[in-house]
């Protein structure tokens, strides 16, 4: 009886403290219905100092991500939350102006199905709006790949890589989960070798593209995924790899030559 | 008893590996809860709009190299800027111009406001 009760104890104890394991990690690609940490002119100056340092360097495109949590509240390996693609666009207005400036291209989560996931066009306002740290991770790749990546953002191709089952540590070698990390390196792939083809998008990143290892007890891992629906391992066979802003920004930095990486944070 | 005891000492083992990984660095973040995303009132995106410092962008479409918008007929809109017409014909990596407005997506309640049909947004890959 009393060993029964302290089994029964030391599983719930177990239990309630595996469940919140990944809160840190969790509202990684929500949109601007996150809660805000800064002053508005905060965050619309910052904002605007991103998409200056953009222009500035003649980037039609490129990749920007954002630290939603902490880099201390997540695992190895992991400094940014969300990343999305920012392309220089024309803007229309609300009073009916046009005028030239970036808009952002992500892949979120829904607020009250956090396992499903949608293709939603912002600003650059609404995507740092939410974040924990005033930092920017970007990749400008170079002007070939641009131009690429436009052409696949402009085409059917950039929606039909979209899987809204949504999971925070998707593997991106594997089909049936997706985050934005991953959809994001899918769409490099289509424009790399100019292809809608997933499978051969799959191919070549299990050939060319290195992971990021998720370094988490499986056993927290495999709880959590009791408890947060927003955490998946259907997806991945083996030890959980998922993709992030780095391991994306390294293999562009290999076999993209041209391509540029630099962080961003508020100017004094 | 016996199986009773091997219960108790397999999650006793367990118990206190996650319980030392909450001290490490990928453990802190079991200490935070999840924020939830529905919190309409302390919202970011509501606090940004509530501002006064922004402007509601209806749609954007991408200013592809060469002049062409894309999702129109091949010629950029009379209604562009100089400067961005300018901009997009230029090569890649030459400076652009962007607006000294902030942009942001239009709530809710100013969306509703508004009865004028909205431009067509390019849905291309969106």
């Amino acid at each position: 009886m009393k060993n029964s009760l302290l089994s029964t104890i030391l599983l719930a104890a177990f239990l309630t403290a595996s469940s919140s394991v990944y809160a840190g990690m969790g509202s990684g690609s929500s949109g601007a219905s996150e809660e805000i940490h800064f002053k508005p002119e905060q965050v619309i100056q910052f904002a605007k100092q991103v998409e200056k340092t953009l222009a500035a360097k003649g980037a039609h495109v490129a990749i920007v991500a954002r630290m939603g949590r902490p880099a201390s509240e997540l695992p190895e390996g992991m400094h940014y939350t969300h990343v999305a693609f920012a392309v220089y666009s024309q803007i229309t207005t609300a009073d009916g102006r046009q005028i030239p400036g970036y808009a952002m291209y992500n892949l979120y989560q829904e607020d009250k199905h956090p396992d499903v996931s949608d293709l939603v066009q912002d600003f650059p306002v609404d995507f740092f709006a939410g974040v924990s740290v005033l930092e920017a991770g970007i990749i400008i790749p170079s002007p070939k790949l641009q131009q690429r990546l436009l052409d696949v953002i402009n085409s059917p191709t950039y929606a039909a890589l979209h899987d809204p089952h949504y999971s925070l540590i998707a593997n991106p070698y594997t089909l049936g989960r997706q985050n934005c990390t991953e959809h994001t390196l899918d769409v490099i792939g289509a424009a790399i070798y100019q292809t809608g083809d997933i499978k051969r998008i799959k191919a070549n990143e299990i050939a060319y593209f290195k992971a990021q290892p998720v370094n988490v007890n499986p056993f927290k891992l495999a709880l959590g995924s009791m408890f947060s629906s927003e955490i998946s391992t259907s997806d991945q066979p083996g030890a959980p790899v998922t993709a992030t802003f780095e391991t994306i920004s390294s293999f562009l930095q290999k076999y993209d030559k041209g391509s540029e990486v630099m962080t961003i944070t508020p100017e004094p | 008893m016996k199986t009773n005891s091997w219960l108790f000492f397999s999650l006793l083992v367990a118990s206190q590996a996650v319980f030392a990984e909450d001290q490490t660095h990928s453990g802190q973040a079991v200490t935070n809860a999840v924020q939830s995303g529905s919190h309409a009132s302390a919202s970011a995106g509501h606090s940004i709009a509530a501002s006064g410092q922004v402007t509601s962008g209806v749609s954007a479409i991408p200013l592809a190299i060469g002049g062409v918008v894309s999702g129109t007929a091949g010629a950029l809109s009379a209604q562009a800027a100089h400067g961005s017409a300018k901009a997009a014909t230029a090569p890649i990596g030459t400076p652009l111009d962007i607006t000294d407005e902030t942009i942001t997506v239009m709530p809710p309640d100013e969306a509703l406001k508004n009865d004028k049909p909205a431009p067509a947004k390019s849905d291309k890959g969106i």
